[in-house]
């Protein structure tokens, strides 16, 4: 080890000899954010920045030097995370975290951040080296696809399920249907007719199960009708969401027949995304309605309301930025609004927040989602 | 009345399917997969054939070919309610170029009686 360490000294020894720009030139043009922090001056205060800094956190060198590199750190920044890294500084060890930091802006962004303690050719430790990334965006991919994938294996084992359910369902509905005008008793027939519609709403929510499950996940494009998608991708989110949110759907006076340039996957993926969202804004106990209307015949629109706090009109456009949400640990990634958004903008759609319902004291309203999709004429 | 031979692999629903068509005043042999249900009607003259078609011993689809290649055919219904990864409509894709109809399940029984009906109303 000792003789490889001196084996590199002599190879940076050498360049340093015949080019001694070279080194700076690495550190300065490194994709990668490279920061140095004086270990021998209390509280670390950064040294050196490479230009990467700036582009990423928005700060300029100037701005930089001098200050602990803390100043990254924001509201939603885990204490854990800040924890652990206080804990290596504590024991001269390096360590790899992924941190939530914030650009100048404001913007949160994924740090993944590698710390090292760096000593000098004789032992003494010097310096803290730090390489960063913004893996924002990949986590927003990586995200993205999780999401697809639990999907993909919800609609199998769901798919799987309902043709069973169906299967069972057949001899229920039919057999009462059947036998039910020979009943001459019309307490016994009503109870009957109550059993028979039961089923029949059973076989209908299998049937949309099923339509979900089939065939519609490879590709990443595709065509979705709507409503008939959108009936199943709300049906399913019923199931996901407890049974203390009220949802209402009004989805009459649309053709039978809109066609939107998306994968029913991708779309059953905003519409969860978003009500799910609305849930949570009101804490699972509120009343969201969500409808759909066709735009002047080029056009989907798909709102969803609730009866939540509502967003203030200045931070209508934050709720897409990543890790915009105040309960992230809570509640989820902090991502399902940023990959809606994504999803939508693919395929050449916007989303509007708007007011939404009246609240359940009336005095303001909740938020609303307006989602609107060009569709295939 | 009709004489129907009624093929299908799930006890419950045969029974209901049966029932309905009984019901209805046909005279109804039920076979719970496609060999024997093939046997019965090679030893028997029927109207109507209901075959199910994704059935674990035999499938239908062989069911409504053998049946279409003898002269003297009976009437052919082929029905399925596809399966785990397969939607009904491909399923039912090869045997409705020789049936005389195909049913999608779940269906109700009105619909079951009138594809009956017309297909053996004359």
């Amino acid at each position: 080890m000792q003789g490889r360490m001196d084996q590199g000294y002599a190879a940076l020894e050498k360049i340093a000899g015949t080019s001694p720009d070279l080194l700076k030139s690495l550190l300065e043009g490194s994709p990668d954010t490279v920061s140095v922090s004086d270990a021998r001056q209390p509280d670390l205060p950064l040294t050196y920045v490479n230009p990467s800094f700036q582009r990423t956190t928005g700060y300029a060198s100037e701005e930089a030097l001098g200050r602990n590199c803390r100043f990254l750190q924001g509201d939603e920044t885990s204490t854990d995370d800040v924890a652990r890294i206080r804990k290596a500084i504590a024991d001269r060890e390096p360590i790899d975290v992924v941190l939530l930091n914030y650009r100048k802006t404001g913007e949160p962004f994924l740090n993944s951040l590698r710390m090292a303690p760096i000593f000098d050719a004789s032992g003494d430790l010097s310096a803290y080296l730090g390489i960063q990334r913004d893996i924002t965006e990949e986590r927003i991919r990586a995200e993205s696809e999780i999401s697809r994938n639990r999907l993909e294996a919800l609609g199998t084992a769901s798919g799987a399920l309902a043709h069973q359910l169906n299967n069972l369902l057949h001899p229920v509905t039919s057999l009462i249907s059947l036998h039910l005008p020979d009943i001459p008793d019309p307490g016994i027939r009503t109870d009957l007719e109550m059993a028979h519609y039961s089923a029949t709403q059973a076989a209908e929510l299998s049937n949309n199960l099923l339509g979900l499950s089939r065939g519609r996940f490879e590709e990443e494009t595709g065509e979705t009708t709507l409503p008939d998608a959108l009936i199943r991708a709300v049906d399913l989110v019923r199931l996901m969401l407890p049974p203390t949110v009220t949802i209402e759907t009004g989805f009459r006076n649309v053709p039978k027949d809109m066609n939107i340039p998306i994968s029913e996957t991708m779309f059953a993926q905003v519409i969860i995304n978003i009500v799910t969202n609305a849930s949570q804004a009101t804490k699972h106990s509120g009343t969201i309605r969500i409808e759909l209307a066709d735009l002047e015949g080029s056009k989907a629109q798909i709102s969803i309301a609730d009866n939540g706090p509502g967003i203030p009109f200045g931070l209508r456009r934050k709720v897409f930025d990543p890790f915009y949400s105040n309960n992230i640990s809570k509640n989820g990634t902090g991502l399902g609004l940023s990959v809606a958004l994504q999803i939508i903008n693919k395929v050449g759609g916007r989303i509007i927040v708007a007011e939404g319902l009246l609240q359940p004291n009336d005095d303001a309203r909740g938020c609303m989602f307006t989602i609107d999709i060009p569709t295939i004429t | 009345m009709c004489h129907i031979l009624l093929i299908d692999d799930m006890q419950p629903v045969r029974h209901a399917i049966a029932a309905t068509l009984r019901k209805a005043g046909h005279d109804v042999v039920e076979a719970d997969d496609g060999n024997k249900g093939l046997e019965i009607a090679s030893s028997r003259q029927f109207d109507l054939v209901i075959t199910d078609i994704m059935m674990p011993a035999s499938d239908g689809t062989d069911v409504v070919f053998e049946l279409k290649t003898k002269s003297s055919a009976p009437k052919v219904i082929a029905m399925s309610g596809g399966g785990a990864g397969i939607p009904a409509d491909n399923v039912l894709q090869l045997s409705s170029t020789q049936a005389d109809a195909v049913l999608k399940k779940p269906f109700t029984n009105d619909v079951l009686i009138e594809t009956v009906s017309d297909l053996t109303s004359n």
